[in-house]
């Protein structure tokens, strides 16, 4: 009968470094989570009995990796238009209503960006659950049932043109412009669909950086729309085109500089 | 039939950054685990690239997808008695990298010299 192992304790050091693994995404927390925390744990044995100035420079540069590397690895699991658009976009709108000095609606802002993404990661991943992914739609556009807000509601800005519960009268509006959006964001929800239907989860958020064409069809007659908004002085809508624009800029910047390797994968070997 | 992807130049994918050079470096001269890596790189370069475990393992996941290296069999490291570790070796591709920018930096020193930047060796 085999002994068991001396039980390893953990510091709270590496308690919370552990937690702190758990928000890497899944792929890459199965794949390296163990060995990044023995890592941490090796390194931290030797930093434990050190001056309190060197545990808290080392303790900075963990967090300062943990961070960088986490937004990373997120970005590259996802590479989606929808997940970075969502963290431009609440940059942009930050700094939209910061200018504006109306910090109600920076608030606002940010926790419609929130519910909008998690709506929609919800919606893809749960398509079995129709209720729950109605009732936290319901939840992101209730949301964004302050006018301006919703405008800037970002993720989905869209879809945001339809649902303008604090004033009805947008939801049916003809002029030419809403009807774009409204057409666009029905299209993209199922195209949405469609690929996580056929292609899984991975494969749909991933679809607008690798095979979605439709897509960017789509993303792009968006822009389009934008700018036809700018040209007739409809300047929040313009300016929902300008995170399209910016987002567009970052994807292909990410693509060609910061990641120039391409994906080199060999072909697997078969043996005869 | 399948046909193999066609291998890139490795002059299209220079310069490297400083994580995957000095881990093609450390690993040179031969397997390591991602530890043995981290330690390798902060002595050679007394400390001047420290890695935390999220770089140096997103740049290893990396560095697997794009063939630049190849995971070996794990096992224990036999100067340690802890639990077995994930090894990774060189690819063929990935000495080939490391050999072209090892001569592009190589040049950017010889110019150095030339104007004296540089004292010469």
């Amino acid at each position: 009968m085999s002994q068991p192992g001396p039980v390893h304790r953990f510091s709270k050091a590496e308690a919370i470094y552990a937690g702190l693994l758990e928000l890497y995404p899944a792929d890459f927390r199965q794949a390296y989570s163990e060995e990044m925390l023995h890592l941490f744990s090796e390194n931290w044995e030797r930093v434990e009995s050190a001056s309190f100035a060197y545990r808290f420079q080392y303790s900075s540069r963990m967090l300062a990796d943990w961070v960088l590397t986490m937004g990373r690895e997120w970005f590259s699991a996802t590479r989606s238009w929808e997940f970075t658009l969502g963290s431009v976009s609440l940059v942009y709108s930050g700094a939209f209503y910061l200018v504006s000095r109306d910090f109600v609606s920076v608030i606002n802002a940010l926790f419609i960006s929130f519910f909008a993404l998690l709506a929609r990661f919800v919606l893809l991943s749960r398509p079995r659950v129709p209720l729950l992914n109605l009732v936290l739609r319901a939840i992101a556009l209730g949301a964004g049932a302050n006018f301006l807000t919703a405008r800037m509601y970002p993720s989905h800005s869209t879809e945001s043109s339809y649902v303008l519960w604090s004033d009805p009268t947008n939801l049916w509006s003809t002029s030419g412009g809403t009807i774009a959006f409204v057409t666009a964001a029905i299209v993209l929800g199922m195209s949405d669909f469609h690929y996580r239907r056929h292609f899984g989860l991975k494969q749909t958020l991933t679809a607008h950086a690798h095979c979605g064409w439709v897509n960017r069809v789509l993303y792009n007659l968006c822009i389009c729309l934008g700018l036809w908004n700018l040209i007739h002085h409809q300047y929040v809508l313009a300016g929902i085109s300008l995170t399209f624009l910016i987002y567009a800029l970052s994807d292909r910047l990410f693509r060609l500089w910061i990641q120039p390797t391409p994906h080199y994968v060999p072909e697997p070997r078969t043996f005869d | 039939m399948t046909t193999a992807s066609p291998m890139p130049d490795p002059q299209d994918l220079l310069p490297l950054t400083p994580a995957v050079f000095h881990i093609l470096l450390a690993l040179a001269d031969g397997e390591k685990h991602g530890y043995a890596i981290m330690q390798e790189v902060d002595e050679a370069t007394d400390g001047a690239v420290r890695m935390g475990p999220g770089t140096l393992y997103g740049s290893l996941d990396r560095m697997l997808k794009n063939a630049l290296i190849e995971e070996a069999a794990q096992r224990a490291d036999p100067t340690t008695d802890d639990k077995r570790r994930r090894y990774y070796r060189l690819s063929d591709f990935g000495r080939k990298l490391l050999s072209a920018e090892t001569a592009r930096l190589t040049q950017a020193v010889r110019r150095a010299k030339a104007k004296r930047i540089l004292s010469p060796a």
